[in-house]
């Protein structure tokens, strides 16, 4: 393979998986900026979708799309009801506190999740069919395609939403500032519960993307360190902020997988968000505003 | 109304404050000095575990309830310390040497960690300590000609001028010291004028550095201690594992250290040491109670998450100070008994304090 | 007898001038007070002074020693001590353990010292804990003396914080609006400890106060600031007499 079509197929890899980085980033951002909560159950929330997106299409043989779409619906609705029925509970108390209620859902609904469905390897369908694309002169596969175009759609949508909408700029104003918000006449509570709901669908549809690159088994909650690391470098602080630091992140694990060694591949990304973070300790897109006294 | 039951300054520099606790120390030191003539090889076994245990969360207490620098990546300075002194043992250096150089790498280590995150607070410190650990477990795993990579390397036992303490009950009086000592030596930082620096550190940046505390050099010194204390606990830890490979240290350990730390209770020595005792006891009771379970699932690993996720979320919601918390409030009711009031401890108004990064 | 000397400081905030040439002098055994209205400037001003943040211009002498852009621990161990306006305490810890930390400028031994307990770390416990104890007893919080901070109410809350800063034992103190959310009773004893601190113990108070009552009552110059820069300085009566300062206030209840 000539090198120049080897380079832009690894970026396109790259782009694609960074796209999906960028999704569970985009999960993290929303609750964060609404509530400063990180939820490290998302990777969890992510994981339960591919479980339940197998368990319809495979198990009970409902067509793949039906079955994303319930799966979607499914962790979306998880989403929420942890957030009602957990999280809510202790708002306004340290952020410590919130790391370790989420790591606690996490850790539950990780056994949850293997004591329903087990350990094993599964594998699940992707929703684009299993054809090569000739894209101006390389090729490429189907489904690295519908991720990135169902990114950008969603990705656009959600900038539409948050700019245009009425629900969408009450929650922007949330972000900025829950007391005001509440003066506005915003309903705080149902609007932070449809963030979650948010964060859930967009992690679900992030692990049913990636579900077909990889397997559907109890490991797949790892790459919220993915989403995390994502987070941190667009410093939890918007919808492109998000996508661009996962397509970043993305392109350059690939990248050090192809031409370095799969072996140094998520070190590299580990060392790059290090000195990423070196260099701007709020992330690419934090300010430089320390606490005002 | 206003009890104070003390004479004299030097009380309260002591190292045992109230006579309580002077009771329940003295009662726990005496249980596990003799206790080995009595009990049997499983629970000399067990209890070491749990004094090595003790010590690693002695250790994280230091950086995350003192200074406040929650981390989620410790098992990193357990691995380092129990991968330094392995490695050590093994090309022949004596125990003692070994392990003060494991101490030492873990402090480097712990300084590497502070200067890597040293702009960072809060979140972005939790979530870069938690990167951190990935990273060397991942380094860990993939410098074979040092390490063993995957495959892992065996501990050597651990001889002192010429004695194995390698027989359960010698292991035993091992740890024990071991674990007396770090508590004395954490005891003493937190009576000290750079203990409290650390606690200044935890509770606002800006007012400890008006007051002269070098807010940097401070929390380096947080993580070496940490990082050193930590790294004692893993050095020995590698003799009850006896082959150690790199999964041992991956993020469940990590994150099993915080969540004794929160069932103690963050910022005593004494919650830490009630931390220890209850993840020590964790796999045990789960044990027990999946024994109640269906055949079925009774072999699946899917319960011991449950639990462990059931219990923090459960101390998170109802028990925030932890169960040394829960002690104090016991102890001040019984130490003022007929004058007791509720509102000693009652919860003050918290308001919401954004932490934005 | 030294002095803390500010000239021509400057603070932009990107385009925002909050600080725009100030430049005043303030001398130990006495109190300048510097009044303004909301968002004047003088938070930043006195946080120039104590380095939590570099100014864009300007110098800072303290004595015949140049100042500005030190590391805010470093003025702080040359011994200038401050307070805060929302009031920055170590909320987890006690009354006795904040008031302690105030000493932490005079720590001479070493960590090794203070891990092994050597006789040399007992003995400067022993000095923090009496350094702090006269604190206490001065201010009148024995009471409070092992309460968590949390607990407290505003009022001893800025209390302890003036402790923390008088447990250094500076040359210069610099507070920030201490009578804010103080009751009428709690306004007037403070009155009486900056006028005791200054005039019998040779500190230097630069405080910044919207009460000025307090401020006519204890100190001996007044600076007043509007929008960045310095509108008038003097005696109480002829600041709050001068038409600048007025016109400033127009419409608020100085008037
Ligand atoms: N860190 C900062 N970043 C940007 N702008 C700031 C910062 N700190 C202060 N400012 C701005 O500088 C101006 C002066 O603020 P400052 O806090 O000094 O006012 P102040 O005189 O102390 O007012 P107040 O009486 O309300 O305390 C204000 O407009 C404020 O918004
Ligand atoms: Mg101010």
């Amino acid at each position: 393979m000539p090198d120049i079509e080897l380079f832009v197929q690894s970026l396109a890899n790259g782009v694609s998986v960074g796209a999906i980085y960028g999704l569970i980033a985009l999960g993290f951002v929303l609750v964060y900026k609404s509530t400063e909560v990180v939820n490290f159950a998302l990777g969890d929330l992510l994981m339960f979708s591919a479980f339940a997106g197998w368990s319809l299409s495979v198990a009970l043989g409902w067509p793949i799309w039906l079955a994303v779409l319930a799966a979607i619906f499914l962790t979306s609705l998880l989403s929420g009801i942890i957030n009602e029925a957990v999280v809510s509970r202790i708002i306004g108390q340290p952020q410590f506190a919130h790391i370790l209620l989420t790591l606690g859902i996490a850790f539950t609904l990780r056994g949850l999740i293997l004591l329903i469905w087990g350990a094993d390897q599964r594998s699940l369908d992707s929703l684009a069919p299993d054809t090569l694309l000739e894209v101006a002169g390389i090729t490429l596969r189907a489904e690295r395609v519908q991720i990135i175009l169902i990114t950008l759609v969603l990705v656009i949508a959600l900038q539409f939403f948050f700019r245009k909408t009425r629900f969408g700029l009450a929650l922007q104003a949330l972000g900025e500032n829950q007391m005001a918000a509440y003066l506005m006449a915003i309903p705080v509570r149902r609007a932070i519960s449809g963030i979650w709901m948010l964060s859930g669908a967009i992690a679900a549809i992030a692990g049913l993307m990636l579900a077909p690159l990889l397997l559907v088994d109890t490991n797949l909650w790892l790459v919220m360190v993915k989403g995390l690391i994502v987070a941190v470098m667009g410093s939890f602080h918007s919808v492109p902020g998000a996508l661009g630091a996962g397509i970043l992140v993305g392109v350059i694990e690939q990248l050090a997988g192809v031409y370095l060694d799969a072996e140094y591949r998520d070190l590299v990304v580990y060392a790059s968000f290090f000195a990423i973070l070196a260099v701007f300790p709020k992330g690419l897109f934090g300010g430089q505003s320390a606490k005002k006294v | 109304m206003y009890f104070d039951f003390k004479t004299s300054y030097n009380d309260d520099i002591r190292l045992i404050r109230r006579p309580l606790s002077g009771l329940f120390y003295a009662i726990a030191f005496g249980t596990a000095l003799f206790s080995p003539l009595v009990i049997s090889e499983f629970y000399i076994t067990e209890s070491s575990a749990i004094f090595v245990l003790g010590i690693i969360i002695i250790g994280y207490m230091i950086s995350a309830g003192m200074a406040g620098l929650v981390g989620l990546g410790h098992a990193a300075f357990v691995g380092v310390g129990a991968y330094t002194h392995a490695i050590l043992l093994g090309a022949g250096v004596p125990f003692l040497i070994s392990i003060f150089s494991a101490i030492a790498v873990c402090a480097l280590l712990g300084v590497m960690l502070a200067v890597i995150s040293l702009r960072l607070s809060g979140l972005y410190l939790a979530i870069s300590t938690l990167i951190f650990a990935l990273a060397v477990e991942h380094i860990l795993g993939s410098w074979e000609t040092l390490t063993g990579g995957y495959e892992g390397i065996l501990v050597p036992d651990p001889i002192i001028f010429g004695t194995s303490f390698a027989s359960s009950i010698n292991y035993y009086y091992l740890t024990l010291s071991a674990l007396v000592s770090v508590i004395i030596l954490a005891a003493n930082l937190m009576r000290s004028l750079s203990g409290r620096a650390l606690i200044g550190l935890r509770d606002s940046e800006q007012a400890a550095a008006s007051l002269g505390i070098n807010v940097l050099k401070t929390k380096s010194v947080a993580f070496a201690l940490s990082g050193a204390v930590t790294g004692f606990g893993g050095a020995l830890m590698s003799h009850q594992i006896f082959f150690i490979t790199p999964e041992a240290f991956n993020m469940m350990l990590s994150l099993q250290i915080v969540l004794a730390a929160v069932i103690g209770g963050l910022g005593s020595i004494t919650g830490a040491l009630i931390g220890a005792v209850v993840i020590g006891w964790m796999p045990e009771l789960i044990s027990q109670i999946k024994a109640l379970l269906p055949v079925s699932i009774r072999y699946q690993p899917g319960p011991d998450l449950v639990i462990y996720g059931a219990v923090l979320i459960g101390f998170v919601l109802f028990e925030p100070l932890g169960l040394y918390g829960r002690w104090k409030k016991i102890e001040n009711w019984l130490l003022t008994f007929p004058l007791d009031r509720k509102a000693t401890f009652a919860k003050t108004r918290t308001y919401m304090k954004s932490e934005r990064v | 007898m030294m002095k803390l000397r500010v000239a021509g400081l400057k603070q932009y905030f990107g385009g925002l001038k909050a600080v725009d040439t100030v430049s005043l002098d303030a001398k130990q055994s006495e109190i300048l007070a510097i009044i303004g209205p909301n968002g004047a400037g003088k938070t930043t001003v006195i946080n120039a002074i104590t380095g939590l943040r570099k100014p864009t211009a300007g110098t800072v002498w303290l004595g015949d020693k140049t100042i500005t852009g030190l590391a805010a621990n470093r003025i702080a161990e040359l011994g200038i001590a401050r307070t805060f306006q929302n009031i920055e305490l170590f909320e987890h810890a006690s009354v006795l353990d904040n008031i302690q930390l105030g000493f932490y400028r005079h720590r001479k031994v070493t960590l090794c010292a203070e891990l092994f307990n050597l006789p040399s770390a007992r003995a400067e416990a022993v000095n923090a804990r009496l350094a702090a104890e006269k604190i206490l007893h001065y201010l009148d919080l024995v009471s409070w003396r092992d309460k968590a901070v949390s607990g407290l109410s505003y009022g001893i809350r800025k209390q302890v914080e003036l402790g923390r800063a008088l447990c250094s034992a500076p040359s210069f103190l610099i507070l920030d609006e201490p009578a804010s959310g103080l009751t009428r009773e709690e306004t007037l004893d403070l009155g009486y400890f900056l006028r005791d601190l200054a005039k019998n113990r040779g500190i230097g108070i630069l405080m910044i106060e919207h009460d000025m009552g307090l401020v006519s009552r204890v100190a001996d110059h007044v600076i007043a600031m509007n929008e960045g820069r310095i509108l008038a300085k003097g005696s109480a009566p002829e600041v709050q007499s001068n038409a600048d300062v007025i016109e400033c206030y127009l419409g608020s209840e100085m008037v």
